[in-house]
């Protein structure tokens, strides 16, 4: 009885660590030393334009130049956010470099990847599978789907 | 469907919606008098009760005007703005809040705030990619106006060519804003702080000669007088940026005599630049910010607001409709006799029901009318107060969310005075004429 108490204890000691390395590996993807991390997207409806947003740091020990991505089958371009009396913009940018140390926020109303026309929604709570493309480094990313007004990802604040 | 919609230009939208919004109350306009003539009628009734006819236009009218004198007052605040922020690609300054920084470096609203060093600011400058890293340093003052240090290089940035004399050339020269309270020519001693409380004496012995003022930009900085940083440092009694003996002004300064500065603007030398820059200058010692990004975020915050007055306004003009419907139908007992004399006559029901259906709907449509104007008239007076208030340029016009909002408000209002009109023609008759 004792034994099987103490293993039930232990199983349930090893959840929260298991749990971890759950979030850990859907939080945060990693190749060659970049590692892109809480990548997210707000919920959207099919047919429109979906903004994907992320951390990303480099470790490579070399300049890497972020120039989009690829979701759905279709391109993401990077897009950069402006402001002025005309209201919001969002213009596409060629490419943005990232030299070595160097980190790069993807954040609403700054700068995100743009899946323009969605050929299915993004729903809340769901989940999206993203190439993030650094020329011809590809790294593959998981993207978590929030409220259609979540303005962070759920886990905006943990270290990874 | 949705791709026809969202493949029309802005306008085309704008324009489709004002129809679809009116098409009810004119469809309902033409069922109501088709074949039928009732417009004389009309136009007599509408001068035998001149008075009474010009107050309800007027109730209606101050109506509109109200609701869309705010609506495009706030946007008119928001646009304004939104451009007096234009210039301000990247505002780099100690960590802290990015709403307190971009208030002090953007609407010159003054602040204590830590400062970035001299070794920081010859990092901003230094890092490949940034055409232009100005300081921004304020704290002073004369008349009223903020006095603000800076480069000649944002000068040039923030207005363009000077509109009249020239920029500074020395650490005792100024570049007065469009209409700051100096002349060119002037000489001043600035005031350390603001308002009430800036100390007058505190910077006796200094002295600035206004060489230049700037075009108008539609910001607080037009209010402002711009001196060369050094010559802020200098009052101060700091070190002027520069090793000692160096006689000029302006970048590149020295990190060892840099006393540091409240905010930084940068701008890079291309757009994306703008965004490497920030993600670079983001980090424990330092904060960079888009002041349009963060703008934008507490524009939307008040989108909420901005919803409810939309809908506090529509609510309110169909009230006042409302209440002129039902002093309408007052009105029509006091025709009733008329009324009943048409029908005794031989006028048809429904022409008697489209007499009185016209005549309310000249009443909503004339006050509807002359609402636009006031509203125009309302959101100009307002612009030029909130204008003179906060030194932001804010130039309201009518748009398309004011005639939206009108236009759906016609069509509600059209559909109520089917009431007084059902009610005229379900009179009876015999007692009418007997009145």
């Amino acid at each position: 009885m004792r034994a099987a108490l103490s293993a039930f204890a232990l199983c349930l000691l090893a959840a929260p660590a298991l749990a971890e390395n759950h979030d850990h590996a859907d939080h945060v993807a990693e190749a060659e030393g970049l590692r892109v991390i809480h990548a997210w997207a707000a919920a959207t409806p099919r047919g429109d334009a979906a903004l994907v947003y992320m951390d990303i740091e480099n470790a490579t020990g070399s300049e890497v130049v972020l120039t989009g991505g690829k979701a759905l089958g279709q391109p993401l371009d990077l897009v950069g956010f402006g402001y002025g009396a005309t209201g919001e913009t969002w213009t596409v940018l060629p490419a943005l470099p990232l030299g070595p140390g160097q980190k790069l926020m993807l954040a609403p109303k700054v700068l995100a990847l743009r899946l323009s026309d969605l050929p299915q929604p993004l729903e809340d709570g769901g989940d999206l599978d993203l190439e993030v493309q650094f020329g011809d480094l590809h790294l593959e990313a998981h993207v978590e789907i929030g409220a259609a007004d979540a303005t962070a990802h759920s886990h905006a604040g943990h270290m990874h | 469907m949705r791709d026809l919609w969202m493949s029309l230009p802005a306008t085309a939208q704008d324009a489709a919606l004002a129809l679809a919004l009116v098409a009810p109350g004119l469809l309902l306009g033409l069922w109501v008098m088709r074949g039928l003539r009732p417009l004389p009628l009309v136009g007599a009734m509408l001068r035998r009760f001149s008075w009474v006819n010009g107050l309800f236009v007027l109730l209606i009218a101050v109506s509109v005007g109200l609701g869309v004198g705010l609506l495009a007052q706030e946007r008119g605040l928001r646009q304004g703005s939104a451009r007096a922020a234009e210039k301000f690609d990247l505002i780099v300054a100690a960590p802290g809040s990015e709403v307190t920084v971009m208030l002090a470096s953007v609407y010159l609203q003054p602040s204590d705030m830590a400062l970035i060093t001299g070794a920081q600011y010859a990092e901003i400058a230094a890092t490949e990619g940034v055409a232009l890293a100005a300081p921004i340093a304020f704290g002073d003052s004369h008349a009223g106006a903020p006095v603000v240090g800076t480069t000649a290089d944002f000068v040039t940035h923030l207005a363009g060519p000077l509109a009249a004399g020239r920029s500074f050339a020395t650490a005792q020269e100024a570049v007065a804003g469009a209409f700051a309270p100096v002349d060119v020519g002037d000489s001043f001693t600035p005031a350390h702080g603001h308002g009430a409380m800036a100390e007058g004496d505190a910077h006796a012995g200094h002295a600035y000669t206004v060489t230049g003022r700037m075009a108008a930009t539609g910001s607080p900085w037009d209010r402002a007088i711009l001196v060369p940083v050094e010559g802020v440092w200098e009052v101060h009694g700091l070190a002027s940026g520069h090793a000692p003996g160096t006689d000029r002004i302006g970048p590149p300064f020295d990190a060892e005599y840099m006393p540091g500065t409240p905010a930084v603007l940068v701008r890079a030398t291309e757009l994306w630049g703008n965004y490497a820059l920030r993600s670079r200058f983001t980090r424990s010692d330092m904060m960079a910010f888009f002041p349009g990004t963060v703008l934008a975020q507490l524009h939307g915050l008040m989108r909420d607001i901005r919803s409810a007055m939309s809908l506090m306004a529509g609510l309110t003009q169909v009230l006042v409709a409302l209440s002129v419907l039902i002093g309408l139908m007052i009105l029509v007992r006091l025709i009733a006799r008329s009324l009943a004399l048409l029908r005794a006559i031989g006028a048809p029901l429904r022409f008697v029901f489209a007499v009185v259906w016209s005549y309310c709907a000249a009443l909503i449509l004339s006050g509807a009318a002359l609402g636009l104007a006031l509203g125009f008239v309302a959101a100009r007076g307002l612009s030029a107060l909130v204008t003179a208030r906060t030194d932001v340029l804010v130039t309201a016009g009518l748009g398309w969310p004011e005639l939206h909002l009108v236009a759906g408000f016609v069509s509600v209002t059209l559909l109520m005075a089917l009431l007084p009109a059902w009610l005229a023609v379900r009179r009876p008759l015999l007692s009418d004429l007997r009145t």
